[in-house]
């Protein structure tokens, strides 16, 4: 029979939840006044007419009927998607091997590369510059194209281009590899001798200890990065501003573009819930499908 | 008499002649404006001496007209609550207006367009003070031809008026009067310029023939967007949008026909056959003219003539080129299109009036602004090297006649070639087109239908091997799903006005384009009375 905590430890408890509250108390306030707050109000800005001046108007469904017959909606969608694909296959995997590959050097190498691998780079500095490499007429990729004696590409201006265009500048960025160097250190070293012993090499210990044990931290990192990956604002509004026509609009940008260029808020915070529902069941399935208890 | 009774009365009398005092003071006190209103930047922040050190003279402007105002009219002052230009006041302002501290006086710059700001309710329709007979004697008079049509084309929509204008500048063409000369092209004078009323056909031969693959160098450097004032789009007659012949509804996109064809065709080429034009999709305005022509890379670009040019304030340095200053570079006009148009375009910004302001303060915000964009503001402007309205043009030689002397002016350097101003004459025979929000017609989600517009115009000089008319089909299908509404307001009668006026328009200014291109589409396209 379970025995009942006494007075001594019932107020232990108490304390422990109380300074337990207080201590996050500040960012529950910050989250919700910047974090909720807002995606309460979006929620009922998506059904009004939403005036900077003067009182909004209540128009039930109709800035979502608007969403839905705008020819434009399959397109931005399309682009999201094929961005989100394309990058999480190139750039998505390859901090996975850095960070497998370094912990296999010597120690005094490992913070060597560490550091010419992961060093911080501005992701707008390097979107600004990657603009300036794929320019058709001054551009470092043309010129090299040139210098090959090979025909040079239109790049930024080519539709069936401009999405791998804006996807590649996220192949030089590392950082994630921290945390898979991380997750790499604290796997025991116990199971690498023990697959040694059944007779693994050097790859099969990667696809039958390292992969395995490092499955949470990638389920995570998966999750972070589709996310992120759906959200795709900075490359395609800095580098294309959307175009070639629609050929590189995303999602997010559509939002901005009805919001902020052609004041339709309600229009564009409409969109943004549907994108927020669409979201939150890509993360419900990952969640669900993609399990992470690995010794269960 | 008693103590108690005599503190009573003292008490009573005291009391009595307080509210005495206050009631009359009251009725008799003047209601007190105070307008808050957006300034240069560095305006608010830097006292005038410093300015002067910095050589900022173009943001004591402002200062100055705001302390003559405040001055001469203490019970309607204004004061500088926020600064900055471009995207930075549009941000500033949007923040401004949702916290309900909107300034009295705004740009309309961050709105879509007129017609978006009056649905939106944050704009105030000045008509009744603008009509005021004295405001007319005492400042329409001065308006020059060029603010006043921009002003009835842009701040008006029927009659009723939304606003004024400031800095209204002509489009043309700037180009490296060096390149044209060692390409053989020049004037009368011996000066590196295109011929006077240059055609398109001109216009082309000249990009080509100062295109060098080997120097780099491009005739022509183009924005990856077509802005909506200043690009050769009017030159070949172009309606974005027209009356919808069925009647089901009120507009459809205009990008099939053939004059918008004709437009997109003419640019490809440029692009793909010619090889003169620089561009991409990616290229705005800081990269053109700052970017590649200031680099030396382009010959000509778009652009307007800046009024204040004289105005040599370092901070409005770096919004021209460098060859603004030397001898290197001219305008000419925008090269006449199709059938002989040349529509004038200019460029201006429209300061609008906060809707919310009580009568009195929308009569002292209207007062102001005529002060200050059409009055005793100019002749400050003036003063600095600031011309805007007075003189008609920035290259008018008598322009500071009768002027106290300025001598900053002097030690700053004073260009003004003969060439500009036998351009700045050529520009002035060019006559603005009326706009369609002069005849009360307006287009709602007009900026969804740019947008479809420009998404084609991007696609079009991006790829080598597109059908442009397909491509447009495409944009204008896009497009329509923006215009499936009927508008009561925009009747058949208010549609034939209009067309009649165009119609006048082309047929003094282009008769040639009116008889073998406006006519035929206004029978096919227009005509819905």
């Amino acid at each position: 029979m379970r025995k009942k905590p006494d007075k001594a430890v019932k107020k232990q408890l108490a304390h422990i939840r109380r300074v337990g509250w207080v201590t996050i108390l500040p960012q529950l306030i910050y989250q919700g006044i910047f974090g909720w707050f807002p995606i309460l109000v979006a929620f009922i800005i998506a059904f009004q007419t939403f005036r900077i001046i003067g009182p909004s108007t209540f128009t039930g469904w109709d800035n979502f009927k608007i969403v839905f017959s705008d020819p434009l909606l399959p397109v931005v969608f399309k682009n999201t998607i094929y961005y989100t694909i394309l990058s999480l296959a190139l750039t998505f995997v390859v901090p996975i091997i850095v960070a497998i590959l370094l912990l296999e050097m010597r120690k005094s190498m490992i913070r060597v590369m560490m550091l010419l691998w992961f060093i911080p780079i501005s992701g707008m500095a390097g979107i600004i510059i990657w603009k300036m490499w794929y320019n058709v007429n001054y551009g470092l990729f043309n010129q090299i194209l040139s210098a090959l004696g090979l025909p040079t590409l239109r790049w930024l201006n080519e539709p069936h281009l401009v999405i791998l265009c804006l996807v590649l500048p996220g192949l030089i960025l590392f950082a994630p590899g921290l945390i898979y160097i991380a997750s790499l250190q604290g796997i025991p070293q116990e199971l690498y001798e023990s697959a040694e012993l059944e007779g693994c090499g050097f790859w099969g210990k990667i696809w039958y200890v390292t992969l395995p044990r490092m499955r949470p931290i990638i389920a995570m990192m998966l999750l972070l990065s589709v996310i992120s990956k759906m959200q795709v604002f900075n490359e395609p509004m800095v580098m294309t501003g959307g175009g070639p026509g629609y050929a590189s609009r995303s999602v997010v940008m559509q939002i901005y573009f009805r919001a902020f260029q052609s004041l339709k808020f309600g229009e564009g915070t409409a969109l943004s819930v549907i994108f927020f529902f669409i979201l939150m069941a890509l993360i419900y399935i990952q969640r669900k499908y993609f399990k992470e208890d690995i010794d269960k | 008499m008693s103590k108690n009774k005599f503190w009573y009365r003292l008490m009573t009398a005291m009391v009595t002649l307080s509210l005495t005092i206050a009631i009359g003071g009251v009725a008799i006190a003047k209601e007190k404006v105070v307008l808050k209103i957006c300034g240069d930047p560095g305006a608010e922040t830097a006292t005038a001496a410093e300015l002067v050190e910095a050589g900022r003279y173009g943001s004591l402007i402002n200062p100055w007209v705001n302390a003559v105002w405040n001055y001469n009219h203490p019970d309607a002052k204004v004061k500088v609550v926020f600064s900055g230009r471009l995207k930075h006041q549009r941000d500033n302002l949007l923040t401004h207006l949702a916290s309900g501290n909107a300034p009295a006086i705004y740009q309309l710059s961050p709105f879509p367009s007129l017609h978006d700001a009056i649905e939106l309710g944050v704009i105030a329709d000045i008509t009744k003070w603008i009509n005021n007979p004295e405001l007319k004697a005492k400042y329409f008079d001065h308006m020059s031809p060029i603010m006043r049509d921009y002003w009835k084309n842009e701040m008006w929509l029927g009659d009723h008026c939304y606003g004024m204008v400031k800095e209204v500048n002509p489009f043309g063409v700037f180009y490296r009067k060096d390149w044209l000369k060692e390409a053989g092209i020049f004037n009368a004078q011996g000066v590196g310029a295109p011929p006077d009323h240059w055609t398109l056909k001109d216009f082309r031969e000249i990009a080509k023939k100062i295109t060098d693959s080997k120097k780099e160098r491009w005739g022509l450097i183009l924005r990856g967007e077509i802005p909506k004032e200043g690009s050769l789009i009017k030159r070949f007659g172009v309606e974005e949008v027209i009356p919808d012949k069925s009647g089901k509804y009120t507009w459809r996109a205009g990008f099939t026909l053939p004059t918008m064809v004709d437009f997109m065709s003419f640019t490809h080429d440029m692009i793909f056959k010619d090889k003169s034009i620089l561009t991409g999709t990616e290229y705005g305005w800081g990269e053109c003219w700052h970017g590649f022509f200031d680099q030396h890379r382009g010959g000509m670009i778009l652009e307007c003539l800046p009024a204040g040019i004289a105005n040599f304030a370092v901070e409005d340095r770096k919004y021209f080129s460098p060859l603004h200053f030397t001898d290197a570079a001219c305008y000419a006009p925008l090269p006449v299109g199709r059938g002989g148009l040349r529509p004038l375009e200019s460029y201006g910004q429209k300061h609008i009036v906060n809707p919310l302001l009580t009568d009195a303060e929308k009569k002292a915000a209207v007062e102001y602004l005529l002060y200050d964009l059409v009055g005793k503001g100019q002749i400050f402007r003036k003063m600095s090297g600031y011309l805007s309205s007075e003189a008609r043009f920035p290259f008018n030689a008598h322009a500071f006649d009768g002027l106290p002397d300025a001598p900053w002016m002097k030690s700053l350097g004073y260009n003004v070639t003969p060439d500009y101003i036998h351009e700045w004459n050529l520009i002035s025979e060019e006559k603005a087109m009326p706009s369609a929000s002069r005849y009360g017609l307006y287009v709602k989600n007009f900026i969804a239908v740019r947008d479809a517009l420009e998404a084609a115009y991007r696609m079009i000089l991006s790829t080598a091997n597109i059908n442009v008319e397909e491509e447009l089909a495409k944009a204008a299908s896009i497009a329509n799903t923006k215009l499936n509404y009927k508008d009561k307001e925009i009747t058949p009668e208010k549609l034939k006005d209009y067309y009649t006026v165009v119609g006048e328009y082309y047929k003094e200014t282009a008769p040639d384009f009116y008889k073998n291109t406006f006519q035929p589409l206004l029978e096919k396209y227009y005509k819905v009375w």
